[in-house]
């Protein structure tokens, strides 16, 4: 039982960039950035009831954890021990990246992950496909999911080719309102109080939420991008020099995502801009020691320039 | 599995050279496979994938969790168990002689399997046809291996706008509706296929004059290719030109074209200045060692290695009669490495050390408690770690004369592997900073700074981890402890504080403390000390503070820990107090002055 997604106070962004992910799968996940206890492993497992159908499976998505500690075997799958032993025949047993097809696969402190499950990840995320040669087993199955991932950034950085495969990125601080600190810390007590019943109140907005996000998915399809807005995110790729062509691609499927979202189905300058943030922060750097920073005034200044 | 159909090849915009080189490798299989370099997310996959509908052969993929008994093929458990008689299964090697191997991110590789799959593949009679890709950012390949690569080719993203917006465009219209969109090409894919069956026919026909051939030799030779593959892939590569050209004899043109994707991953790499000509010899004996190392990779006993030993176990029989294939692996592990010989003090140091020299990739350490499996072996005293596969692959001849009470299959003890794992670490870099007074003279500092930097952008690339300890003022701080954050190591170093008198003693002291700390916590740490100081100790815990300060670097000499000291002493007239401490540490020395940023890195990789 999780505390109910549209009970989370302030953090738009996040939610934002989640709800993204959850209407349009092929966005390619996201990352979060932020100290501790700033809300970031409750919106990402909140997010389990308010999900849609999968497309893959046709089941409901869920939320499948992968825990920093999992061995490569529970990752990738293998061999199905209890069963050679009761039955002497070799069987595949199915791992992590398995379940996670058509769900959403969430790993928390992602920067700590050991290098080799890491690059379990990224040839899976790479091809969509799990293919297993271990142990005696050749076995290979559909294994597409929604990467998120959540980081304190004070604990090391992301290798660069996993930080490339998370469409979205979102920096998030503890709020700063003080009205809205007290409304964190109000809706925490009643959740933890009388779990129950705070989720009763939240019911019908959750419901709401739902029907939204069902709604945007089923929108997505007939959502249209002119030529125009596509060379502009090409622009803003080529001025600010991000590596390869998935800032372009993610950018426009973004902005996609963001009309169907607003329940539109031409794709404006505005919807280019918001997608810019979430998409540019963590391709920027090729070097640590030249300033890495996204140059945000750059992005607006050329969409500015453009008259579409 | 069904086959999912990818991007078609025909649908890809720009990345001419990449797609000419597959074409050539569908072609001409004596190319030697192609090796596509570049950045993340340029469409290096996409076009290695789309090779699949350019042939008639199969692409076998190589993922990165393989296993060495999957790739060499091992005893198949089901049939053994049922037959009572053993079986073999075949490995992906096996399966993809004659076809095509592709490996996603090769570099990522565990360094065993390459290897491997690289020696069998020069003793393979109908080698497989490799195909590759990697990103640099994430480590190199040994030259070792990119030498077996017929063809490297670097690959870019595109800068054009509307290239850029072409190739956008044709990945979301894909992405709507990849059966429409295939479709579109249907046509085009069928004559692209169509002309490379016809070329590959022409392929036997298609002669090389005898001056062109020397042309394509010499290339080789100026571009200062070891060995004769370069020559050989050159002029196959030339000749499959040719053939798609439609072209009966092979013309210079062919050879310079197919030369720039032959050559570039072949010629030596350039060495560093010759000031460090006594570095570089001792680094050949060191290389030298590796190659050596190499052909022996098991530093492990494999159970290959114990074949002379026990013949019951029951892999080796078949093993041994798995044709040459299996007879080179045993050859390569015949020695067992001197493990016991190394420093007491951190005993996995040394042949981490040799293992990362020369090729600038990321280290990587057998003998792990983490880290990837990569196969089997007998134990050697009590097995914590089973290999649960292995094992029953173990008992599964004898299951037919053993007693089995309601089990399928019964083990006995003798029956027990345990997982032999790798782990891929950086190494730890320790930096320890003279923070004293004298530092402020003639801005040493800024260029001490300018060096720890230099090194600092190396291990951002190499995943090393860093910490920083600085000596001053009566005290010997450690102000960050091992992080993989470079940013943060670069924030303390910016806000440095400089000021005191010089307690070097202390200062290394503290470093040995902590680094024996960390290698208790983690027996795999790869711990490597950087000192920047002039080397003038004036502060000491007890007696003259030189003295003092040269019996603890005596002690890092003596435990053998990879050290870089950097002189920071400047001007004309030197004390050289710095290249005395260096030669108790076994370091080498380098002076600020005659140090260019770039060079620290490159010194402290020799130190590697």
């Amino acid at each position: 039982m999780n505390y109910p997604f549209t009970a989370i106070v302030g953090q738009k962004e996040m939610k934002q960039a989640l709800i993204l992910n959850a209407v349009n799968p092929s966005i390619g996940g996201v990352l979060i950035r932020g100290e501790k206890g700033t809300g970031k492993s409750t919106a990402v497992r909140s997010l389990t009831e308010i999900l849609p159908r999968s497309e893959a499976t046709g089941k409901p998505m869920r939320v499948v954890e992968l825990p920093i500690n999992a061995t490569e075997d529970r990752v990738a799958g293998s061999l199905d021990v209890e069963y050679a032993i009761t039955h002497g025949e070799k069987h595949f047993e199915p791992g992590i990246l398995a379940e996670a097809h058509g769900n959403i696969l969430y790993v928390d402190e992602v920067n700590l992950l050991d290098d080799h499950i890491v690059d379990l990840l990224l040839d899976a995320a790479a091809m969509g496909v799990n293919t297993v040669e271990r142990e005696g087993i050749s076995y290979s199955h559909p294994a597409r999911f929604i990467l998120i991932g959540t980081m304190n950034p004070e604990e090391g950085d992301l290798r660069p080719q996993l930080l490339d495969r998370f469409g979205l990125v979102v920096d998030v601080e503890g709020e700063q309102d003080p009205e809205e600190r007290c409304q964190v810390v109000r809706n925490r007590l009643a959740y933890e109080q009388d779990p129950e019943n705070f989720r009763e109140t939240y019911e019908e907005k959750q419901k709401e939420e739902q029907a939204r996000i069902e709604q945007a998915r089923k929108l997505l399809p007939e959502v249209t991008c002119s030529d125009a807005i596509c060379l502009l995110a090409c622009k803003i790729g080529i001025a600010l020099d991000t590596d390869g062509h998935r800032a372009d691609i993610c950018m426009i499927k973004t902005a996609m995502t963001l009309a169907a979202w607003n329940g539109r189905k031409d794709v404006r300058k505005e919807d280019l801009l918001e997608a810019a943030h979430y998409v540019l922060p963590h391709r920027m750097r090729k070097n640590p020691f030249e300033n890495g920073r996204l140059d945000f005034a750059k992005v607006e200044a050329i969409v500015k320039e453009e008259t579409i | 599995m069904t086959k999912e159909q990818g991007f078609p090849f025909a649908a890809i915009r720009g990345q001419e050279d990449l797609k000419q080189a597959l074409i050539l490798a569908c072609i001409n299989p004596a190319v030697g496979g192609v090796l596509a370099v570049g950045g993340k997310g340029c469409g290096k996959s996409t076009i290695m994938r789309s090779v699949r509908e350019l042939t008639e052969k199969k692409v076998a993929e190589l993922p990165l969790n393989c296993t060495a008994d999957r790739l060499t093929g091992s005893l198949d458990l089901t049939g053994t168990i049922k037959q009572g008689k053993k079986q073999y299964d075949s490995g992906i090697l096996t399966a993809a002689e004659g076809q095509f191997l592709y490996c996603d991110e090769i570099n990522l590789l565990p360094d065993s399997l390459l290897h491997t799959m690289v020696t069998l593949r020069d003793t393979t009679e109908n080698p497989w046809i490799l195909l590759g890709t990697m990103n640099p950012e994430e480590g190199m390949l040994t030259a070792h291996v990119l030498d077996r690569f017929g063809l490297c080719v670097e690959v870019h993203g595109s800068r054009e706008p509307v290239e850029r917006l072409e190739i956008l465009q044709s990945v979301l219209e894909y992405e709507k509706d990849p059966e429409d969109f295939r479709n579109q090409y249907r046509e085009e894919m069928k004559k692209l296929k169509e002309k490379i069956r016809q070329a590959s026919e022409r392929l036997s026909e298609t002669e090389i004059p005898e001056e062109t051939e020397t042309y394509a030799v010499e290339i080789c030779k100026q571009a200062g290719c070891p060995g004769s593959r370069g020559d050989l892939y050159l002029t196959e590569a030339a000749r499959a030109l040719a053939a798609w050209e439609g072209e009966k004899t092979v013309q210079e043109r062919h050879v310079r074209r197919a030369a720039a994707w032959v050559l570039p991953h072949r010629m030596k790499r350039e060495e560093p200045e010759a000031a460090f000509a006594q570095n570089r010899r001792n680094a050949q004996c060191e290389e030298e060692q590796e190659a050596k190392e190499q052909q022996n990779p098991g530093d492990e006993r494999t159970e290959q290695d114990f074949s002379d030993v026990f013949d019951q176990s029951p892999e080796e029989k078949e093993n041994g009669t798995k044709s040459a294939k299996e007879q080179s692996r045993r050859e390569e592990t015949i020695f067992l490495p001197e493990e016991g010989l190394y420093g007491a003090g951190i005993p996995r140091l040394q042949p981490g050390r040799k293992k990362r020299k020369g090729c600038g990739k990321r280290s990587r350490t057998r003998a792990a408690k983490n880290g990837r499996m990569i196969r089997s072996a007998i134990p050697t005293g009590t097995c914590t770690d089973p290999a649960l596969a292995a094992t029953l692959r173990a008992a599964a001849p004898y299951q037919r004369f053993r007693k089995r009470d309601n089990v399928a299959i019964c083990i006995e003890k003798s029956d027990f592997r345990e997982k032999v794992r790798e782990c891929r670490i950086g190494a730890s870099i320790l930096f320890v900073v003279d923070a004293s007074r004298s530092m402020e003279a003639e801005r040493r500092m800024a260029f001490a700074k300018g060096a720890i930097l230099s090194i600092l952008q190396e291990a951002y690339c190499k995943r090393d981890q860093v910490a920083m300890l600085t000596f001053r003022d009566n005290r010997a701080d450690l102000c960050l402890g091992f992080t993989r954050s470079v940013e943060l190591a670069k924030e303390r170093l910016d806000r440095l504080p400089i000021g005191g008198n010089t307690p070097l003693a202390l200062g290394l002291q503290n470093a040995w403390y902590y680094l024996k700390r960390e290698c208790h916590r983690n027996p795999d740490l790869q711990p490597v000390l950087v000192l920047l100081t002039d080397g003038k100790a004036n502060a000491s815990v007890t007696g003259d503070p030189f003295e003092e300060a040269l019996r603890v670097a005596g002690v890092f000499g003596e435990k053998e820990i990879p050290s870089l000291v950097i002189d920071t002493e400047t001007g004309f007239l030197r004390m050289g107090f710095a290249e005395e401490i260096a030669e108790a540490m076994h370091a080498d020395c380098i002076r600020l002055d005659d140090l260019l940023p770039e060079e620290a890195g490159k010194m402290l990789r020799k130190q590697l």
